[in-house]
């Protein structure tokens, strides 16, 4: 069996104040499930490498990276970013709720151009680096506290 | 098809336990059916991260990202089960809800709008168990108190009085699940899984409708 896998993606909809650290203290009332306003905000441009939003009172940070070097180097790069992030936010009064990352190693380049038909060019190159995605999931400080942390270990 | 939600807080060891119970249920239905286990990942941010590393190890994962199916994204929860069911007719769907969520809310969902009784397998993290809990009670509360199996993981990171304590305190939210302590990163023997399956499979006749 290939691992395959499909994303879906919901609308942004939502807007529920709720005090609590996660979904839904209060008594469930499934009629109405759909049309509540959940605290759920997205404060983001899809282009950055940064993108904050929240859930209930978890501030997520969403960071996209890509850090040149070899594989071995890059990543002792991002586990150290990650770590001083945990720290920092720790630091900052609040607590992590995790910090994690997929990080996908990438080397070789290819141009191919054809100037003509039968005439395939190929260019090779390397340019060694880590392709990463990390996600921030923190409690107890501020959007614009998470945003400056993250912003000062990946930008 | 069977459903099963894995519940616990974030970084609890939910995908390092799902990783273990997906392949023994995938060597268990073997010639059985084509794809007898599909994974439903729901992650909070909007970077998949879990699903990556699921998808890496062969498996048949579907994904809700940038929401919770306990609340924001529930509507999109059925829709979704709704289409594995219908696209790969699995044996058994294994939910990894958001360490946010309230897996008693997910299995309300299932039962009021799919008329699905789903079982909860509930991750405690032991090393961080105090913390969680003096943070958020009603949230550990509402992540174990419909479980029919509750894993204590990270064992291995604990002393001994310590984990008694977190055992005793996890149970007594939900005195009838099968609870194990656990170090989710070490292998675990079929045996396990196999009694762990059987518990869950019972938590599905409860309340049947």
């Amino acid at each position: 069996m290939s691992g395959h896998e499909h994303e879906h993606h919901h609308e942004h909809e939502h807007h529920h104040e709720h005090e609590h650290g996660h979904c839904h203290e209060h008594e469930h009332e499934h009629e109405h499930r759909h049309e509540h306003e959940h605290d759920h905000e997205h404060h983001h441009d899809h282009d950055a490498p940064i993108e904050i939003t929240t859930h209930e009172n978890a501030v997520i940070g969403t960071v996209r990276i890509r850090i040149p070097g070899s594989y071995e180097e890059a990543l002792e790069d991002l586990k150290a970013r990650m770590a001083e992030t945990a720290d920092e936010v720790e630091a900052a009064g609040g607590m992590v709720g995790h910090i994690k990352a997929f990080a996908r190693e990438e080397s070789r380049t290819a141009m191919v151009s054809i100037p003509e038909p039968g005439d395939v060019q190929i260019k090779n190159g390397s340019d060694p680096g880590l392709r990463c995605e990390i996600a921030n999931i923190v409690f107890g400080i501020d959007t614009e506290v998470l945003e400056r942390i993250l912003k000062n270990h990946y930008e | 098809m069977k459903i099963i939600v894995l519940g616990g807080f974030l970084g609890s060891g939910k995908t390092t336990v799902l990783l273990q119970f997906a392949r023994y249920l995938i060597a268990r239905s073997a010639g059985k059916t084509e794809i007898p286990v599909v994974i439903l990942e729901n992650e909070i941010s909007e970077a998949g991260v879990d699903n990556q590393l699921l998808t890496q190890n062969d498996f048949t994962v579907e994904n809700i990202f940038s929401g919770c199916i306990c609340c924001t994204s529930a509507a999109q929860m059925e829709d979704t089960i709704r289409l594995i069911e219908e696209k790969y007719h699995p044996e058994w769907l294994l939910i990894e809800a958001t360490g946010m969520a309230s897996p008693n809310l997910i299995r309300q969902e299932l039962r009021a709008d799919l008329n699905v009784n789903a079982a909860i397998l509930a991750l405690a993290d032991a090393k961080r168990w105090k913390r969680v809990l003096r943070a958020m009670p009603d949230f550990v509360k509402s992540q174990l108190h419909e479980a029919s199996v509750i894993l204590v993981n990270k064992i291995d990171l604990v002393d001994e009085g310590e984990l008694s304590e977190v055992c005793a305190q996890a149970a007594a939210y939900q005195p009838s699940a099968l609870l194990c302590p656990v170090c989710a990163l070490q292998p675990q023997e079929d045996d396990f899984w196999e009694k762990t399956a059987a518990a869950l499979e019972h938590g599905m006749t409860e309340g049947q409708i």
